[in-house]
């Protein structure tokens, strides 16, 4: 596999490549916040819907119909205020595929018709996810990290359904003006050939939206103070948890790898992990539970984030447990012997890596979306091989302090609501 | 078409009975116990996956004993005999992960249970020697089931909590009466609450053996390596002399429509239609998937356009597992706000009573396009390998899995309609309602 980034001063374009390729994979992706409002999110949740439905020559049917004869897939999707568009294909219809991809972002229809279609079925698509609990649980705790303006807010479901209502089809062309005038991210995993036939796309595509003036992103993290969120949701068996803190560093600062590494002894996702060796293997208290640093974007600081859920029975049975564990992490922080161990866990893991093409390429477009050239990942990755236990003690006696934590629940909380909330006056 | 070879004269390691390759793939009998063994070369990927799967599952519990499989599943993490002459009170088969941060995993299922690791090709010996000492060796008590009893309710809990989850158990008991396909594979909680170690004792000295069991080796491994692995690790593990024991499952003949309904306090409302389909991997099998399809996959199928669109629905979706057996397949919507199950439940009876060839004939080429892009990417990595070889060889047949193209090319657009009217006719169906009472 050859990887390679090129960057001029309107797009970036990474590329993993190989002769054996029988497959394209590609993601491009643009930054998009500017400051959140409930108006322009209601647009963006039906942006990716209206995209795919209708542009050129074809409509909505005609389109589908066309990517679908070829057994390719296009998708478009917009998290944390970054647009991605993802291309799935083999290689002999990536030429079709590409040309398509041209259509879908040169002449979009955003057409009244399928406009009023996209709101009821994205409606529709809110009102089921109201009782997605986990999701809630996460929600409630970055609602109370970062202000209402920041790319990880999410607003009310109601709030967000009536202002679709009134979203126009200029207002999605308007988001498509903005979208295509920004910095491209391109990464794509396939033979060289393919790969140029997709820059060469692209450039027609920067040819007809030059670059604009770069978006100002509002970021609005808020100071860590420590309280309990609920939500009662009694069709549910289990009480979902986020548990989280604002962390006041980038991806950037000196601790980030130590931070990151730490929350990996924590609650990596394996049974090396202390959470999982003690919460769920000891004690039998959880199926699962988690912990990582989250949304570490560019210049924008992250989060802390514990994800778990117990039965109401042992719900403080197992929130003890978990701050037992991040009490010890924060006071005592990690032995030489787990050091080396996750070290191993860490190569181990970049070694598994190589075996998927898919894994390479998200791996890859991860970094690249962060800024970093090869020579940054490399040494990145290589950091993590020279860190001490020093630095990452260091890191967890200042970022994971359990009296500075918010604990979100979503579940059937009514019975045991007092007991929480006795609980949190203990940690706080 | 089969691209057999005759079995070569030499076999890179002796011991081993040579049974075929396909595309790469070969098949191997360790002679002594009776062992199958699959290997299948990736050159320069730097990893291997090992997989061993066992021809147990959920289908051979019986009552007051569901869950079963799954939880000895659980349970062979555990310190083995080996380990415990070692002095190891972890076990090797979780210290493996946490010393090395290898991918650790296992799934039960109505037909077999898995087991899987995937690592750096330096660690294969290790992988191998693991799956040999679990094959005999586990220690099941009592006090080592209580906290793995706890994280299986937990697992239970979480899959409970999912209205999907809950219509699903509902309408599979609804429908068989007598198979044990009728129970979901996770259990029910009672009987997970309520049995013992020696219950999964039993099970696990039944159905743990050689000759029950597959063990697959995929990656940065040749074979004459392998198979010398395999040897040195399971040629001793003797083969039981009593037969595997196998229930006899006789689903009485169903006589009419059958309903379910399950109620809690929610928002949302669901109707799920019940269909019995043939076993995997028939060509009957797969036409009713291309049925499927047709109906549910992706925003162009037929019930997407007539439900979701007009915004009757928010959401339909298909499921149809690859069992050995007869089984129950459905067709779940979730209803819009203000939408009754009764007029769903009526529009998509009807939508399907109409389904006719000049729909079908264009979806059906487009699924079958986009088959032939997911066959590449099913194939990007070993553990996805493994995982599609494991369905095929559960089903009795690995070489479909080479197969499996030119059986959907053979379907056609009069082979879906026929099925569409043979499957979802009353005699062959459940219907399930999930009503949300209100929060």
């Amino acid at each position: 596999m050859k990887y390679n980034i090129i960057e001029t001063t309107d797009t970036s374009f990474a590329t993993i490549s190989d002769p054996g390729l029988e497959t394209v994979i590609a993601y491009f992706s643009v930054d998009i916040h500017d400051g959140k409002t409930v108006t322009k999110r209601a647009v963006e949740f039906l942006y990716a819907d209206m995209l795919m439905s209708g542009a050129g020559k074809y409509n909505r049917a005609e389109f589908l119909d066309t990517l679908n004869g070829l057994g390719a897939n296009i998708t478009v999707g917009i998290s944390d205020g970054v647009c991605t568009l993802s291309i799935r294909a083999r290689k002999d219809v990536a030429k079709k595929v590409f040309a398509l991809t041209e259509t879908i972002l040169l002449s979009p229809h955003f057409d009244g018709d399928e406009l009023k279609r996209v709101k009821q079925t994205v409606t529709n698509a809110i009102i089921e996810n109201k009782e997605n609990a986990r999701a809630l649980a996460h929600q409630q705790l970055r609602n109370s990290l970062y202000g209402a303006e920041d790319r990880r807010f999410t607003f009310k479901e109601d709030a967000l359904i009536e202002a679709i209502k009134k979203v126009t089809p200029k207002d999605l062309k308007t988001l498509h003006k903005r979208i295509m005038g920004q910095f491209f991210t391109c990464s794509v995993a396939a033979e060289q050939g393919v790969a140029e036939e997709l820059k060469k796309t692209l450039r027609k595509i920067r040819k007809n939206y030059p670059l604009e003036e770069a978006l100002f992103g509002i970021h609005q993290q808020l100071p860590p103070v420590p309280r309990l969120i609920t939500k009662e949701m009694p069709s549910k068996q289990n009480i979902e948890f986020s548990i989280g803190t604002p962390v006041p560093i980038t991806l950037h600062h000196p601790d980030f790898i130590p931070l990151i590494f730490g929350l990996l002894v924590l609650g990596g996702p394996l049974f090396a992990s202390r959470l999982m060796s003690t919460v769920r293997e000891k004690e039998g208290l959880t199926y699962g539970i988690s912990a990582d640093g989250q949304t570490f974007l560019n210049e924008e600081q992250g989060y802390i984030r514990i994800g778990t859920f117990f039965s109401p029975d042992n719900t403080i049975k197992g929130l003890s447990s978990t701050f037992r564990e991040i009490k010890a992490l924060n006071e005592k922080g990690i032995s030489q012997a787990e050091l080396e161990q996750f070290k191993v866990i860490f190569e181990t893991k970049q070694t598994l890596i190589g075996d998927s093409i898919s894994r390479q390429l998200s791996d890859l477009h991860s970094y690249h979306m962060q800024k970093f050239s090869l020579e940054e990942i490399a040494l990145h990755k290589a950091k993590i091989k020279k860190l001490t236990a020093e630095e990452v003690n260091s890191a967890m006696k200042l970022y994971l302090d359990p009296a500075t934590l918010i604990i979100s629940a979503v579940g059937p909380i009514k019975a045991i609501k007092k007991d929480l909330e006795a609980f949190m006056k203990t940690v706080a | 078409m089969s691209t057999a070879k005759k079995a070569p004269k030499k076999i890179a390691v002796p011991g081993f009975s040579f049974v075929r390759c396909e595309k790469g793939i070969s098949e191997f009998v360790l002679k002594t116990n009776g062992l199958r063994v699959l290997h299948h070369e990736r050159k320069g990927t730097g990893v291997v996956t090992t997989n061993i799967t066992y021809f147990v599952g959920s289908r051979d519990e019986s009552r007051g004993e569901t869950g079963s499989a799954h939880m000895l599943e659980h349970m062979l993490f555990k310190p083995t005999i080996h380990d415990m002459k070692r002095g190891d009170d972890q076990g090797e088969s979780m210290r493996f992960e946490t010393e090395t941060g290898c991918i650790i995993n296992a799934n039960t299922w109505k037909d077999r249970t898995t087991y899987y690791y995937s690592y750096p090709k330096s660690y294969t010996e290790r992988a191998i020697k693991i799956e040999s000492e679990r094959m005999n060796g586990v220690v099941l008590t009592d006090e080592s089931l209580a906290p793995e009893r706890n994280n299986v309710l937990s697992e239970y809990d979480m899959y409970n909590g999912d209205p999907y989850f809950a219509l699903s158990v509902a309408m599979a008991g609804a429908a068989i009466h007598s198979h044990t396909y009728g129970h979901e594979t996770i259990g029910h909680r009672e009987d997970i609450e309520s049995y013992n170690a020696s219950i999964l004792d039993n099970f696990y000295k039944r159905y743990y053996r050689p000759d029950n069991a597959i063990l697959m080796i995929v990656g940065d491994i040749d074979e004459k390596t392998a198979l010398t692995l395999v040897k040195k690790y399971f040629t001793t593990t003797p083969k039981p002399h009593d037969l595997i024991p196998r229930l006899n499952l006789n689903e009485p003949k169903q006589e009419g429509l059958r309903r379910t309904s399950v109620e809690r306090p929610s928002e949302m409302n669901i109707v799920s239609l019940g269909i019995k389909h043939p076993g995997f991997p028939s060509n009957d099998w797969y036409t009713v998937s291309c049925l499927f399809d047709v109906l549910t996959t992706g925003p162009e199928s037929v019930l997407h356009r007539a439900l979701v669109d007009t915004g009757l629905a928010s959401s339909v979706e298909g499921s149809l597992e690859p069992t050995k057996e007869e089984n129950l397949g459905s067709i779940t919507i979730t209803l819009a706000k203000d939408v009754t199950h009764a007029n769903i439940e009526e529009k998509v009876l009807s939508i399907i009573r109409e389904l006719n060839t000049k729909t079908i004939t264009p979806l059906l080429k487009n699924i079958k396009a986009r088959m032939l892009t997911d066959e590449l990417f099913a194939r990007d990595n070993s553990l996805r390998i493994v995982a599609e070889l494991t369905e095929y060889a559960s089903a009795g047949d690995w070489t479909y899995f080479n197969k499996t193209p030119d059986i959907i090319n053979s379907i056609t657009p009069v082979m879906v309609q026929k099925a569409a009217g043979d499957y979802f006719k009353s005699k062959n169906m459940t219907i399930g309602y999930f009503i949300g009472t209100g929060s």
